[in-house]
């Protein structure tokens, strides 16, 4: 199983809230635990292995602190891959799972103009 | 339906309605068969950012479906890799009524004239298998000119200054600029390069009872809102529909093209799957037209094999399924002060054809123009310089600031082709239906990767130009080719020997059995090549109706 606090908080370092929102205020942990038990059940282990490696300890690291511990296995595998999914979830279409309420959209400018669009 | 037709159509993409309603027109018969889904803005309205014909990761908004429809890639060193239709290799189109049309972006280029004669201008390229088409521009101009009024374009027809002669205008006006035109004119002014707004296959204002496009800015890879994206499913279909001696049939996959005892073509078999039961139906014809595109069509060819045609139709020479290619796309990045962002689309305003021919050392060259409006996900997956941090602060700054601000040119490039870069069947891998599937192997000539590279290289210098802050781009590498653009694998020719079919698309060997799509292209021009598709098939189509 994966521990759904560790995969928050690193998804919260990969997109972070600052004065728009992070990834999991718009849902983007739900899309990854979705697409992880379906298209990307392939990646689910070593995303699975790799927050559990980051340890409890994790968790009581500040914000900033996280992010250092991060940046020493940014290019480890699993958490590159986690980071795509994290776009993915946070940048694609609302139907998908993240991206509540089309906000991302909102932050970088992007305008849908089909029928029934905000 | 009938028990027999004067014709069978095989694909109902951008070619086989065209056919359909030329024959249907003539007052004959015609089955028309579609192994795909009818795909209508009304069926299917939802916009999967993750799941279209512009980004399939995980799945595809105009099939074929993820399941049931594999095929075989084998890599340059040798090894194979089955793929699904939505992953990286698969060269996948579409499969569905009105195939690609249906989820285009639509820009409606007439090849140059230099286009049809590539061997004659630059040579034949070691290695390659460059060839002239057997016909010329000026044969095809007037079927360029049928595309263009019957399915419907908009377009300045006096702006390209290397287009071959024209006789009549654009029926609609062009696509209005954005706010990338004016910058890309900038740059294109500044270095002495000609620039025009590109046909497009949209209507900008109603026309044949449908409305004109709403600027939605969400055109490639979906189906249209209003209805005002013209494709052969809006158009020549229910034209063909309307008199009555047209049947469509949906979810349709041919098994084969028939033959007698003696050899002779007589019709085809398909199969439907519905309720978990396949159903297979065999239907005579006195003329059959495969249109399925460069990679089905091949493989089609290949499935119909009996003992007097051991390796399949018309390849008695071992010609079906060579030279596949399609358009490489060096594509250039820039970033700029001044924000870009227009979300009124199509989004494609701006282009030269400047490069399509005469550059110093290369052979060919291609279009070049802006793109489409881009949907965020693809800005993260595709536009992102290659030194950002893809994740942190730093990537999410870099979106939020600069969504707006980059613009991209790219254009298509005029491959080279090479018979090495082929379609077979494969051995082991079969579909849902238990017919084996395309294998695709071989790796694009070099003078097509050169020529990409210098390209690109015009493509940077042209957004500099423009007053990018910065650029990027990534160098072309050596791959196979095909995809949505694909082309060449059934290739017209006046040599049996050399080629698959005649200069009508007439497969040789038989005097009733056609092939029109992009299979025909004995090279597939600088540009994107549906308009070129759709003339051949008016021309093979009228050629067609005419036999029957």
């Amino acid at each position: 199983m994966i521990d759904l606090e560790l995969l928050r908080a690193v998804l919260d370092c990969i997109i972070p809230p600052d004065h728009d929102p992070g990834a999991t205020d718009l849902g983007v942990d739900n899309f990854v635990l979705a697409i992880l038990a379906t298209d990307r059940g392939d990646a689910a282990p070593s995303i699975r292995d790799g927050l559990a490696q980051l340890g409890p300890g994790f968790l009581a690291l500040s914000p900033a602190e996280r992010t250092v511990r991060l940046a020493g296995i940014a290019t480890a595998p699993w958490f590159t891959t986690l980071a795509e999914l994290a776009a993915e979830g946070y940048y694609a279409d609302p139907g998908n799972g993240g991206n509540r309420d089309e906000r991302s959209w909102v932050m970088l400018g992007y305008e849908p103009r089909l029928p029934g669009s905000r | 339906m009938r028990d027999s037709y004067d014709c069978i159509v095989v694909g109902a993409g951008a070619a086989g309605p065209i056919v359909a309603v030329l024959v249907a027109e003539a007052g004959k018969t015609v089955l028309l068969l579609e192994r795909g889904a009818p795909l209508t803005y009304a069926l299917d309205p939802r916009r999967d950012h993750l799941r279209n014909q512009r980004f399939s990761e995980y799945g595809h908004n105009a099939g074929p479906a993820v399941d049931g429809n594999p095929r075989v890639l084998v890599t340059p060193s040798g090894k194979e890799r089955i793929i699904r239709p939505h992953e990286a290799g698969y060269q996948n189109n579409a499969a569905a009524v009105g195939g690609g049309t249906a989820v285009y972006g639509g820009q409606a280029w007439r090849f140059l004239p230099d286009d049809f004669r590539m061997a004659s201008r630059y040579g034949v390229p070691a290695g390659s298998s460059l060839t002239d088409w057997p016909i010329s521009y000026d044969d095809l101009a007037p079927f360029y000119e049928q595309a263009e009024w019957q399915i419907g374009v908009s377009g300045d027809g006096t702006g390209n200054p290397n287009q071959g002669p024209r006789s009549k205008p654009y029926p609609m006006p062009a696509v209005p600029p954005n706010a990338t035109t004016a910058v890309l004119k900038r740059g294109a002014e500044a270095i002495g390069i000609t620039t025009f707004t590109p046909p497009l296959l949209i209507n900008t204002e109603p026309r044949d009872g449908r409305a004109a496009c709403i600027q939605c800015g969400s055109c490639v890879g979906f189906t249209c809102p209003s209805n005002g994206k013209n494709g052969t499913q809006n158009t020549v279909l229910p034209r063909a529909l309307a008199t009555g001696l047209c049947d469509l049939v949906s979810g349709a996959m041919v098994e084969q093209v028939d033959t007698d005892a003696s050899g002779d073509v007589i019709g085809a078999t398909f199969l439907e799957g519905r309720d978990g039961a396949i159903t297979r139906r065999s239907v005579k014809a006195k003329i059959i037209v495969v249109s399925a595109g460069a990679i089905e069509s091949a493989r089609l060819l290949q499935l119909s094999r009996s003992k007097l045609h051991p390796n399949g139709l018309g390849n008695a020479h071992g010609q079906v399924g060579l030279n596949l290619q399609g358009h490489y796309y060096p594509t250039a990045y820039g970033l700029f002060d001044e924000p870009l962002y227009d979300p009124h689309g199509p989004g494609v305003t701006i282009a030269t054809t400047d490069f399509n021919h005469g550059n110093d050392g290369v052979v060919g060259g291609g279009m070049l123009a802006d793109d489409f409006i881009m949907l965020p996900i693809i800005f993260w997956k595709q536009a992102l310089p290659p030194d950002l941090p893809r994740w942190g602060q730093a990537a999410k700054d870099f979106v939020r600031g600069n969504y707006r601000r980059v613009l991209q040119v790219k254009g298509p490039v005029h491959e080279i082709p090479i018979a090495e870069c082929r379609v077979e069947l494969d051995p082991n891998i079969t579909d849902r239906f238990g017919l084996p599937v395309a294998r695709l192997s071989g790796v694009a000539h070099l003078e097509t990767v050169r020529t990409a590279s210098y390209m690109l290289g015009r493509a940077r210098q042209w957004v500099e130009a423009a007053g990018a802050i910065r650029q990027w781009s990534w160098e072309p590498g050596a791959r196979l080719s095909g995809g949505q653009h694909q082309a060449g694998t059934c290739r017209m020719g006046d040599d049996p020997a050399g080629s698959v079919t005649d200069k009508w698309g007439r497969v040789w060997g038989h005097d009733n059995l056609f092939v029109t799509d992009g299979s025909l292209h004995p090279t597939n021009g600088g540009f994107n090549p549906v308009l070129t598709i759709m003339a051949m098939a008016f021309r093979n189509g009228a050629h067609i109706a005419a036999q029957l």
